[in-house]
């Protein structure tokens, strides 16, 4: 069933028109759903693409890489053709279970090599001079304005903001510890403020006032009890990451209002001896994301969330000599949840035709955009991204 | 509200004491204790630090006397007339009589968490002790009463309501707040607290004159202190070394502190000690040893001096044990970025097994002549690694330090900073490469006083004896290549050590006045009159510091940090 | 409302009061401290409304703030050059030079996020502080060759043959007309009337050989246009009065001002030659601005709140704390979240913001100069915060449980009302 569900994805994207058909029922099914939540992590320096989803079955993969690559032999299959890095190893049953979806050879035309650069284009979601300082998300989450002021998304770091969380109306906070969002004195304090907001409404900036100091007294007790359920925690591995996906799991479960998460996962920079730094932080990402579904999953909130991870650029193609990779351009990107189909999209890119070395894209990463807005968060895609892209059928 | 009267006199207590006799007070306390504190001779202390230069000035300096008219300076100034009204004493003479030899007081489990019984012994003169119990008895409507008369060669208890319990017994004084406590120590307790062989040992490696001992039992916070993460960064793992790992299992702390003449100053000497034996083997082995002597002598110029015995390979190979997981992405990076910097060395297995014995930072001050100087002005630092083969290394090293600055450039350029300039000299026959900040534009100093504060940093590196030096100036190197040859006299064997000379630490700030008064008008809301008190107090103190030196070394199955601080007259 | 820019006259009904002097003193600055409330109150109230415009003879405490700038510039670190604008708006006595400079700073906002300079931002600040209630055209002319105005819009790479359009399109749209006044072709033919305006070592530079010299037509008029002529053509558009009066009143005044109020006003700039301490001068002496509908209209910005608080409160302050407090509560200093300036209004406040607030605010209630508990405490505090009493409940709930000073004061930042202006 698996199989021939992912040979109809695969054609879906070489064919639009196949395509169509699930993403319109995808549509109608559940986009939009306010409780849908997105979860989006920055692999920050830019992730050697190809040790992550490795196109094991072409001899160029090897030629090019005698040093890093990795042995056929211990590739974790997906198809004929790629697996997953041995260090993914927790993502293998979100694949078995149909809820991860790999999109190979997306990029942007003309690829920009520098960090900075490459980074505001993937976040702004404009190829030219950005018109605006906003991001993708901010813009989404520009309109409508979320209901009481809730919190629009939040960014679970020290900041600074990730561009693409920047709005030209929302405030998307920036906290390392999503139990910041308390009213300090602890719960008498907050009761007794809670209590003075009992006077009478009367209508315009009083009464918005009003109302987001409710919400805050709300959400912050929601939080602090949602917060305080330790136990969950000892199932995720010991890491940062997972432990920052705990609490995103928390905030989900306690119906936290946020839509849009971000999270960064830094290192992925590998000039030089990748394979123990890279598979280090490969596995890292797989058992924190295999943690968190599979905690979701137990809160009967697996479908609420999908996770989809980025990067800069991806890596040159040919190692260099001192055992890393140099910057590079199109790349694989993953996304999990229970609302995915699962599969692999678009073929790997030829390691035969480079452009300066690099991997030529095939997919704008903005289609991937248009498929998260329209299909996840239900936002009009078109305008968030100034133009019209086809979306991917894989929410 | 209660806890402060007791408290109080707690405190008040603790600052009395006894003869050196077979009975001193620190006999009458009972094993068992987690908590125990011994002060000795605190009255000569005091009158010390009375006497000193550093005494005499502080009563009369104009922040003090600011104090005494501020709000707070007025509480203290009530409290004191309090205490005279009750006492018919002035507040030195109080704590002369209450301070004259010896006094212990120790803390045991209560039978809930977090209320602990306590008890305490003092030999105090005159009547004081039995004055204050008035106070509180006033204050807080204790009732006193007789609970065990005396009799034959035993001395009476009295209770205060259900608070204090106590006997006098000559001119000891015993208190506790329980009395079943109280009884055992009118006995005489079978194994009297002293006997403990945990504060015999600890005892045993503090040094003997000490003025003050205090013992805590760390088990009841073994769960607690098992939390302590990892050191965050590398440099915090260099820095605190083995004890990052011991600190956190020790079952037991214990202090001493010492004030104690030294030639015409005053020094002040804390020790702190903690068993070792649960450290772990990686840290033992990547920590283990003292320092060589450093072939460079600063003089009168050293400001600063940290110096740590330290095996950075084994730090690096073992780094996933010794810093936390946040801490190592950012190590990845270095090791990838330190293949591209120097054209290819290997950090783990070329340079890493290069280097030799201890990581040194020295600090000078740096001098600006007659010329522009920036605000606020750093001292120079530099950083001093032993390499094994230095003939073969400096020629790659020298070539990664420009690589550095062609990539800081790089980055710099991208954010729209300034550019360095590279260049390098010879000095005494060694080759300095330094980088540069171009002068100021005229639009750039236009409303400063001061050069930029960028212009603290001129990156340098040179290859000096068998040391790499990498400092902030190219000053601070020439001041190395001048010195280098001689070892100072050090003859301490310590595993770690941070010394400050504090007449140069002292001039460091006078250099900064400026700066530290704006900061201080920004930090604490002052006004300028006031912010240049705070500041001059503090500058002023300062000069009175003579120096201290931080230090770090493993005995036999204990590791033990020493501060001393020396007090003296200010040089002119 | 039918009140219009007419000056105010107080009457019997409607008298000039601590209600109104605080509420002037709210808008035009960040609060009164008791000294200036009563100093105005014995005064009328366009008396009141001169001095907050020429401002004091003598203000040892700004004075004593600037001996201090020449070192933080030194040290070009952005968190103490932001703690030293807050200690500004705490102490100087001419509340109205801040409260502009503040509104200029969100009207050109400029990033530090993009120019990374601190001193250059400090340096644009203080064209704000030093240019903010004089001659418009003279501050357009001044921000346009600023350094960190011309990074942040991208000019320093607008060069004759590849023009860059940023800076043009802002100045059109955000600076003086606002959208729907010019069209795209006015962009890219102004864009190239600024082309060769770059910095070059740390000030504004022409470059003849970047600059294109050729004739171009802006909004209608054709020549051989610099910069400079660019910005006469925009100030001499109706559009360009309207659009100014328009964001004056939403900051000073009211957030949805009648249209015949912001001609009214835009009539008196043109009438003054873009004179802003004179249009000013106008609104805030106006019936419109006294009204009693227009008091506590808008909602207070993160630094009108903390700095508000700290002057009327008479709060222990340390400017330095403030800056990360400010930061959560959604206003960075010197970093504005885009070109467009920080949104303002209702937009201040969310779930998030409100948490930082009333935490900034238990900090602040703290440190109290002069703490007071039980109803002596509640009136005075009350009156000072809010400008007037509380009605009975809000009184009882607030002495409930008999709280001390510092929970007392808490208790009405934190009330939804102490967050009007």
């Amino acid at each position: 069933m698996r199989l021939s569900r992912r040979s109809v994805l695969k054609l879906g994207l070489a064919a639009p028109a196949l395509a169509a058909l699930p993403q319109a029922f995808a549509r109608v099914a559940h986009a939009g759903r306010p409780d849908h939540a997105l979860v989006l992590l920055k692999l920050d320096g830019g992730n050697d693409g190809l040790n992550t989803i490795v196109p094991f079955a072409d001899d160029a993969y090897h030629r090019h890489r005698p040093g890093i690559g990795i042995p056929t032999a211990e590739v974790l299959r997906l198809d004929d053709q790629v697996g997953l890095n041995p260090a993914l190893e927790g993502l293998r049953a979100l694949w078995d279970r149909g809820e991860l979806a790999v999109l190979q050879g997306i990029g942007y035309p003309d690829p920009d090599r520098s960090h900075f650069r490459s980074t505001d284009i993937w976040e702004t979601a404009t190829t030219g001079v950005p018109e605006r300082w906003s991001g993708w998300l901010g813009r989404a989450l520009d309109t409508p304005a979320p209901a009481g002021g809730g919190i629009p998304g939040l960014q679970l770091d020290d900041g600074p903001l990730s561009l693409a969380l920047v709005g030209e109306r929302v405030v998307v906070p920036c906290v390392r510890d999503a139990g910041r969002f308390r009213v300090d004195g602890g719960s008498a304090v907050r009761e007794r403020l809670a209590r003075l907001l009992l006077g009478p409404s009367q209508g315009g900036p009083l009464l918005h006032i009003q109302k987001a100091a409710r919400q805050a007294y709300r959400t912050a007790d929601s939080l602090e009890r949602a917060l305080s359920r330790e136990r969950r925690a000892a199932d995720y591995p010991d890491t940062e990451l997972a432990r920052q996906l705990w609490q995103i799991a928390r905030l989900i479960e306690a119906d936290f209002p946020a839509r849009v998460f971000a999270l960064r996962l830094p290192g992925f920079d590998t000039h030089s001896r990748q394979r123990p730094g890279h598979d280090a932080l490969l596995r890292t990402l797989g058992d924190a994301i295999g943690a968190f579904f599979r905690d979701l999953r137990r809160v009967r909130r697996g479908d609420r969330a999908l996770l989809l991870t980025y990067s800069e650029f991806g890596r040159r193609v040919r190692e260099n000599r001192s055992l890393g990779t140099d910057h590079g351009a199109a790349a694989p990107m993953l996304v999990a949840g229970g609302g995915v189909r699962g599969g692999i999209y678009g073929g790997h890119p030829s390691l035969e035709q480079l452009e300066q070395g690099d991997l030529v894209h095939h997919t704008d990463f903005r289609r991937v955009y248009a498929s998260v807005l329209e299909g996840w968060l239900g936002v009009d895609a078109a305008r968030v991204l100034a133009g019209a892209f086809a979306p991917l059928p894989f929410v | 509200m209660r806890a402060i009267p007791a408290c109080l006199t707690l405190l008040c207590l603790t600052l009395g004491f006894a003869a050196r006799a077979a009975d001193t007070p620190a006999e009458r306390l009972p094993g068992g204790a987690t908590a125990y504190l011994e002060l000795d001779d605190l009255a000569a202390a005091y009158e010390q630090l009375r006497a000193s230069p550093l005494g005499e000035m502080l009563p009369n300096h104009p922040a003090v006397e600011a104090f005494a008219t501020s709000p707070d300076g007025l509480k203290l100034r009530i409290l004191r007339g309090m205490l005279y009204g009750a006492t018919g004493q002035d507040a030195g003479s109080l704590l002369r009589s209450l301070v004259s030899d010896q006094a212990a007081v120790a803390l045991y489990p209560g039978s809930r968490p977090g209320t602990p019984r306590w008890l305490a012994a003092v030999r105090a003169r005159g009547d004081t002790i039995e004055r204050l119990l008035l106070i509180g008895a006033i204050v807080f409507q204790w009732q006193r009463v007789d609970l065990v008369p005396a009799s034959e060669g035993r001395a009476a208890v009295f209770g205060y309501g259900d608070k204090v319990f106590g006997f006098r017994d000559g001119d000891v004084w015993v208190l506790g707040s329980d009395r079943e406590l109280v009884e055992q120590a009118l006995r005489g307790p079978r194994r009297p607290l002293s006997r403990d062989p945990r504060i015999r040992a600890a005892r045993a490696r503090l040094p003997s004159a000490h003025t003050g001992f205090a013992f805590l039992d760390l088990e009841p916070f073994a769960a607690r202190l098992a939390q302590v993460g990892k050191p965050p960064n590398i440099g915090a793992a260099l820095l605190l070394g083995a004890l990052a790992e011991q600190a956190p299992r020790a079952p037991w702390l214990a202090l001493g502190a010492a004030l104690e003449p030294a030639d015409a100053d005053l020094r002040l000497a804390l020790s702190a000690l903690i068993p070792t034996s649960r450290a772990s083997r990686t840290a033992g082995e990547a920590f283990a040893g003292t320092l060589e002597p450093l072939p460079f002598d600063l003089g009168d110029r050293a400001l600063g001096q940290l110096r740590l015995h330290r095996d950075v390979g084994a730090l690096w190979s073992h780094r996933d044990d010794l810093i936390a997981e946040a801490g190592i992405p950012g190590l990845v990076t270095f090791e990838t970025n330190f293949g591209v910097i120097t054209g290819g060395m290997n950090l783990v297995e070329e340079f890493l097994p290069s280097l030799v014995g201890d990581v040194s930072i020295v600090a000078t001050r740096a001098s600006w002549g007659q010329g522009p100087a920036p605000l606020p002005r750093y001292p120079q630092a530099a950083l001093l690694l032993r390499i094994r083969e230095p003939a073969e290394l400096a020629p790659r090293l020298a070539v990664g330090f420009q690589t550095l600055i062609g990539l800081v450039n790089a980055n710099r350029s991208q954010n729209g900073q300034k550019p360095l300039l590279l260049g390098s000299e010879t000095h005494d026959g060694v080759v300095v490469h330094s980088a540069r900040f171009l002068a100021p534009t005229p639009a750039e100093m236009e409303g400063l006083r001061a050069l930029p504060v960028r212009f603290n940093f001129s990156p340098a590196h040179a290859v000096v004896g068998e040391h790499l030096v990498l400092a902030t100036a190219p000053d601070i190197v020439r001041e190395l290549i001048d010195a280098h040859g001689t070892p100072p006299p050090e003859t301490d064997a310590v595993n770690a050590r941070l010394a400050l000379r504090g007449s140069e630490v002292a001039r460091t700030l006078e250099e900064n006045r400026e700066p530290l008064i704006a900061q201080n008008m920004l930090n604490e809301g002052n006004s300028r009159e006031e912010a240049e008190r705070a500041i001059g107090f503090v500058l002023d103190v300062a000069r009175y510091i003579r120096g201290a030196t931080l230090s770090h070394e493993s005995l036999d199955g204990m590791a033990r940090i020493d501060l001393q601080i020396g007090l003296g007259a200010p040089e002119p | 409302m039918s009140a219009g820019l007419e000056a105010w006259v107080p009457t019997r009904s409607q008298p000039w009061d601590e209600d109104a002097a605080a509420h002037l003193w709210r808008r035009a600055g960040f609060g009164a401290t008791r000294p200036q409330l009563e100093r105005a109150l014995a005064d009328t109230p366009a008396a009141a409304v001169r001095d907050l415009v020429t401002g004091p003879a003598d203000d040892p405490a700004c004075v004593e703030l600037e001996s201090i700038y020449p070192v933080l510039l030194a040290q070009a670190n952005a968190d103490a050059l932001r703690s030293w604008l807050v200690a500004r708006m705490i102490r100087c006595e001419h509340q109205l030079r801040e409260k502009i400079a503040l509104f200029w700073h969100g009207h050109f906002a400029t990033s530090i996020a993009k120019v990374r300079e601190p001193v250059w931002m400090s340096r644009q600040y203080g064209i704000f502080l030093e240019r903010g209630l004089g001659r418009f055209a003279e501050l357009l002319a001044a921000i346009t060759r600023d350094p960190a105005m011309i990074r942040w819009l991208d000019n320093e790479t607008n060069r004759k043959g590849q023009p860059n359009e940023n800076f043009a399109r802002e100045l059109f749209e955000l600076f003086t007309l606002g959208v729907g006044h010019y069209g795209e072709h006015d962009v890219s033919e102004a864009a190239r009337a600024f082309t060769g305006w770059t910095v070059l070592a740390d000030r504004f530079h022409f470059s003849v050989s970047s600059h294109d010299a050729g004739d171009k037509t802006v909004l209608g008029q054709t020549g051989p246009w610099s910069g400079d002529d660019v910005l006469r053509i925009a100030l001499g558009q109706a559009a360009c009065a309207e659009f100014l009066a328009g964001k004056l009143l939403r900051f000073f005044a009211h957030p949805d001002p009648p249209p015949e109020l912001t001609r009214a006003l835009a009539d008196v700039l043109r009438d003054s030659d873009y004179d802003v301490g004179r249009t000013l001068e106008h609104l805030l002496r106006s019936r419109f601005f006294f009204d009693l509908r227009v008091r506590r209209g808008l909602v207070k910005s993160p630094v009108e709140y903390a700095v508000g608080a700290i002057r009327t409160l008479g709060v222990r302050a340390e400017p330095a704390e403030l800056v990360p407090a400010l930061r959560e509560m959604g206003q960075d200093l010197l970093a504005p979240p885009n070109v467009a300036g920080w949104p303002g209004h209702t937009e201040w406040i969310n779930t998030a913001t409100w948490l930082t607030r009333v935490n900034t605010a238990r900090g602040l209630a703290e440190r109290l100069a002069h703490p007071a508990s039980g109803e002596a405490g509640l009136e005075r505090h009350s009156r000072a915060l809010l400008g007037r009493e509380l009605d009975a409940r809000l009184r009882t709930e607030l002495l409930r449980d008999e709280p001390l000073a510092a929970d007392l004061a808490h208790g009405l930042l934190a009330l939804p009302e102490a967050h009007l202006n």
